[in-house]
């Protein structure tokens, strides 16, 4: 699961610059054939990633190494230590006896307590902090729990695959509280894992005890409790199995003739009778060691998987994953890139142009000025007196615009074209220019005046700046545009 | 049924290609004041599901029309053959290139597509005007006419009366301005140029609307991933033995001030991304978190609580505190507990509204020095501070138009105070338990998950603005 989950955060990281229409239209695509996991959203997004098929980082691949790796050391320190503690306790050179006590005290009893303390570690945080100093008390279990070396998983793993660990399990900055589950489950599960194989080599090596020696149990006691409690302890310890395996359950005379002193030696008892003792201490190692272990086990590997199918949802862009998988890609954008544009007009160069004396003036696009009014505007643009004054383009027919450019040409001096500065230069005007350079002589200056929608006031500089490109670009010298200067205050 | 096909056309630098970058949210089509930009048809189809349900066309502007006019009226035969002189006008000229222009926008309606004529409403109804409109009358398609205000000057009425006598339908339409509720009504009402349409675009619009409200849905867990990042960030550094303690201090905290900056603009990113804007330029008033007089800073007054309202979130939460004692001892207590974690509460926020950041000594190093760590913070402003920014931001960015291509302004907003006054109290409360919650808890993901829902309903309240 844990290979899985960074994966996903891998395959999200790369999809992160991955144009969004594209990721709409594949994810979707994968997502209505895993419609029927649309319900388990951890599933669907675990089943999207195996349908990429991708290793996203190398390195990755050993992360399964390193969590498998991590487990069976911790199976098999378990399992040694299981051996190693059993044998101690049942340590038995042919005199005296085993104490049953003892390896009660030692086998049950403080595995009895750590199952406790692991019980606590389960608990959610909010519950622990009701009963005052029962958080110290975990801190310091903790510490001890063999589970802690899944903490530092990140040491063995690749440099790619431990920094995605770090970043899924404690966020890009250094927070213990996001996905602070994960953590503790991958903890309590691996410490459990420990455990079972601690009561698994526990449990071999009490069995080879069994068979391959004699062990002479018995039970010594320096307090004063008579052999009736030690009865009642044990038919009290035997209540999950007495009722169905009786054998497994040492009979009161069985205590009263296996207690012993070793001051004052035994009492006469059948040697053989001295085994009876192992079915009950194996018993009590399943049903007190190894059950509560496996049922640990089973619960934080369920709880372990829950948290990081919480995760998987929480990792960054998994909410967006599964809004494209499951809602219908709506796409509006173009498909292709955009081509069609013109290249912007380089600003005109070059000198200004002198001007002086009288020009012919031209209203183009359907201006409705009298004369005189075209005439000051000319006079304000450029100084220049007006000796004729035409119409050209929308408002005159195509053939006035010919008689036009004619009259324009046949005169001497410059040619002014006054025109809406608020309206964009268009192709019919360039062709119409085009056609004046024609019949005119190449170095007849012509000037392009756009007035402002108030005759009185200047035009915007910006929609100067338009009509200067679109004339500069036809690479006429002789071809300028002069604003029309505000009017003058009376 | 045919795709339902709408060609935008109209005189060039009248807003259509704004037009399109709006209904078609995208961000690559070319908007620039130079007029002729466009100089090919674009087409921008709108699909669910791979399946084309309309599609609008960019197309370049009108260059030459009163000559394009002059050549269909010189072959023009009777009114019914209108339509044809402008087919057989594209192709003629269509392979020598002249009139490239004209060809270019006529060709997509030649071919069958409805128009959609744009003016801009803030400069004056013209009569160059008049032969574009002329020929677009000549093709006998569909057609609609946009009055797009580009400038501030208001010359609707004057081009709502031409328009009308060449459109059987004229609406006004921002395209800088138009929200979501404005470009579905824009969608609904293409619908209603063709009767053909109707079931095409009803379709479209409901698609957009339910992925509009997805793109919310996950703008809020966006935001409520990154506040909880932000509310739980913890930073630390080790402090040798020879090292001035009070610099570390200072530069962990600076430290934490920059990472939580960070984080707020990495979940903005993530919001842009969420509503197509990826990439946008934006431009904002530094996010300036100081430690001192935070209530003398604009923007911790503009976002945050009040004193009064600081107060009694404080209490709100150690009486949610005291309240679990006194649960636990079965009500012996006699609410007391709630009473004194209620006060305590109160007097820590109020106290305490001037610290963000707090700097402690987690722990001594072996070999001498310190371990010093900053966060999370337990100021109870702060997450308002950040929610309030977060909303702000994705409210802009939720209402921004694809025709901007200036940056996004993210300044303090207009009214001042108005976002956490006008948040219901129950809603207030709400959010304050899911902040308590991030503070508290040891796995922030169902605390994210809570906030996530409050802040649904918060996210999506933008498209209600009309």
């Amino acid at each position: 699961m844990l290979y899985q989950l960074l994966t996903v955060d891998a395959l999200l990281a790369r999809d992160a610059q991955t144009d969004l229409g594209e990721l709409h239209r594949r994810d979707r695509t994968i997502g209505r054939e895993l419609e029927g996991l649309a319900g388990r959203p951890a599933a669907q997004v675990l089943a999207w990633a195996e349908r990429r098929g991708e290793i996203p980082e190398s390195g990755m691949e050993n992360v399964r190494r390193v969590e498998r790796g991590i487990g069976l050391v911790l199976v098999a320190l378990g399992f040694v230590l299981g051996g190693v503690a059993a044998a101690g306790v049942l340590y038995y050179e042919g005199v005296g006896r085993v104490n049953v006590l003892a390896a009660l005290a030692l086998l049950i009893g403080v595995q009895l307590l750590t199952l406790a303390l692991t019980v606590i570690l389960m608990l959610p945080a909010r519950w622990r902090a009701l009963v005052p100093g029962l958080d110290a008390v975990q801190g310091v279990f903790s510490a001890f729990s063999p589970g802690r070396l899944f903490r530092s998983i990140g040491r063995w793993l690749a440099p790619a695959a431990a920094g995605r660990f770090d970043g899924v399990l404690a966020g890009a900055v250094a927070t213990e509280r996001k996905f602070g589950d994960v953590r503790k489950w991958l903890v309590l599960r691996a410490s459990q894992m420990f455990a079972v194989a601690f009561n698994i080599g526990l449990l071999a090596v009490y069995l080879a005890l069994v068979v391959f020696t004699d062990l002479a149990f018995g039970w010594s006691t320096t307090l004063d409790v008579d052999a009736a409690r030690v009865q009642g302890l044990v038919e009290t310890l035997a209540q999950p199995w007495k009722s169905w395996l009786a054998t497994a359950v040492p009979s009161a005379e069985l205590v009263e003739a296996t207690r012993y002193y070793r001051a004052g030696g035994t009492a006469a008892v059948n040697a053989a009778s001295l085994g009876r003792w192992w079915s009950f201490l194996l018993m009590c190692l399943v049903t007190y060691g190894l059950a509560p272990r496996l049922a640990l086990l089973a619960f934080a590997a369920w709880r372990l998987d829950r948290a990081m199918r919480r995760t998987l949802l929480h990792l960054p862009g998994v909410a967006e994953l599964r809004y494209r998988m499951n809602r219908e890609a709506v796409e509006t954008r173009a498909e292709d890139p955009e081509s069609g544009v013109r290249a912007p007009t380089p600003p005109p160069a070059g000198e200004p142009i002198f001007l002086n004396g009288a020009c012919v003036a031209i209203l183009w696009g359907g201006l409705t000025l009298s004369d005189a009014e075209a005439a000051r505007l000319v006079a304000r643009a450029a100084g220049l007196a007006t000796k004729g004054i035409h119409r050209a383009g929308v408002g005159a027919a195509l053939e006035d615009d010919r008689e036009t450019l004619r009259a324009a040409a046949v005169f001497a001096g410059p040619i002014a074209i006054i025109v809406k500065a608020w309206e964009p230069p268009l192709g019919e005007l360039v062709d119409f220019i085009a056609e004046l350079r024609g019949a005119a002589d190449k170095g007849r200056a012509i000037i392009v005046m756009p007035m402002a929608e108030d005759p009185a006031a200047a035009p915007c500089a910006d929609d100067i700046a338009i009509w200067r490109r679109r004339m500069a670009s036809s690479g006429d010298p002789w071809l300028s545009v002069r604003g029309i200067a505000q009017e003058a205050a009376p | 049924m045919s795709t339902p096909v709408l060609a935008v056309v109209g005189h060039p630098n009248k807003g259509k290609s704004s037009i399109v970058a709006t209904l078609a949210h995208d961000l690559s089509v070319r908007i620039a004041p130079e007029p002729g930009t466009t100089i090919r048809s674009r087409r921008y189809p709108m699909k669910v599901d791979g399946r084309v349900l309309y599609e609008l066309v960019d197309t370049p502007g009108f260059q030459r029309a009163r000559r394009a006019l002059a050549w269909m009226r010189e072959h023009e035969t009777t009114a019914a053959q209108h339509a044809a002189v402008v087919s057989r006008f594209v192709e003629t000229h269509r392979p020598s290139g002249e009139f490239e222009d004209e060809c270019a926008l006529l060709e997509p309606i030649a071919q069958g597509a409805g128009i959609l004529y744009v003016v801009d409403g803030s400069k004056p109804y013209g009569p160059e005007y008049e032969a574009e409109m002329e020929i677009l009358r000549w093709t006998g398609r569909p057609r609609m006419a946009l009055v797009n205000p580009i400038g501030a000057a208001d010359h609707i009425e004057e081009w709502q009366a031409a328009l009308k006598q060449y459109f059987g339908i004229v609406r006004v339409f921002n395209a800088m301005s138009a929200n979501f509720t404005k470009q579905v009504e824009l969608l609904r009402a293409f619908g209603q140029l063709d009767e053909s349409w109707t079931k095409r675009f009803d379709e479209a619009v409901r698609a957009l609307e339910a992925d509009r409200r997805e793109r919310h849905r996950l703008a809020a867990r966006a935001i409520a991933e990154t506040m909880a990042e932000m509310i739980v960030l913890v930073v630390s550094q080790s402090v040798s033995r020879e090292a001035d303690p009070t610099r570390a201090e200072q530069a962990l905290e600076r430290r934490y001030l920059d990472e939580l900056r960070s984080l707020e603009n990495r979940g903005r990113l993530a919001v842009e991304r969420i509503y197509d804007h990826g990439g946008m330029n934006r431009r904002e008033t530094a996010f300036e978190l100081l430690e001192h007089d935070l209530f003398a800073e604009e923007s911790w007054s503009l976002w945050g609580l009040t004193p009064t309202q600081l107060a009694l979130t404080g209490a709100l939460g150690g009486a949610a505190a005291g309240g679990g004692i006194d649960l636990a001892v079965g009500g012996a207590s006699l609410m007391l507990a709630s009473l004194i974690g209620a006060t305590v509460g109160a007097a820590a926020a109020w106290f305490g509204s001037d610290r963000i950041a707090e700097v402690k000594i987690a722990g001594v190093l072996p070999l001498g020095g310190k371990r010093f760590t900053v966060g999370p913070s337990r100021n109870v402003n702060l997450p308002y501070v950040i929610l309030g920014r977060a909303l702000h931001h994705q409210r802009l960015v939720a209402l921004r138009t694809h025709a901007h291509r200036d940056p996004l302004d993210v300044p303090p907003p207009d009214t001042t105070r108005a976002w956490i006054d006008e948040l219901p109290s129950t809603r207030r409360r709400a959010l304050e338990r899911c902040f308590t919650r991030l503070r508290k808890e040891q796995d922030s993901g169902p605390a994210v998950d809570a906030l996530a829902a409050q802040l649904e309903a918060l996210s999506g309240e933008v498209d209600a603005v009309r």
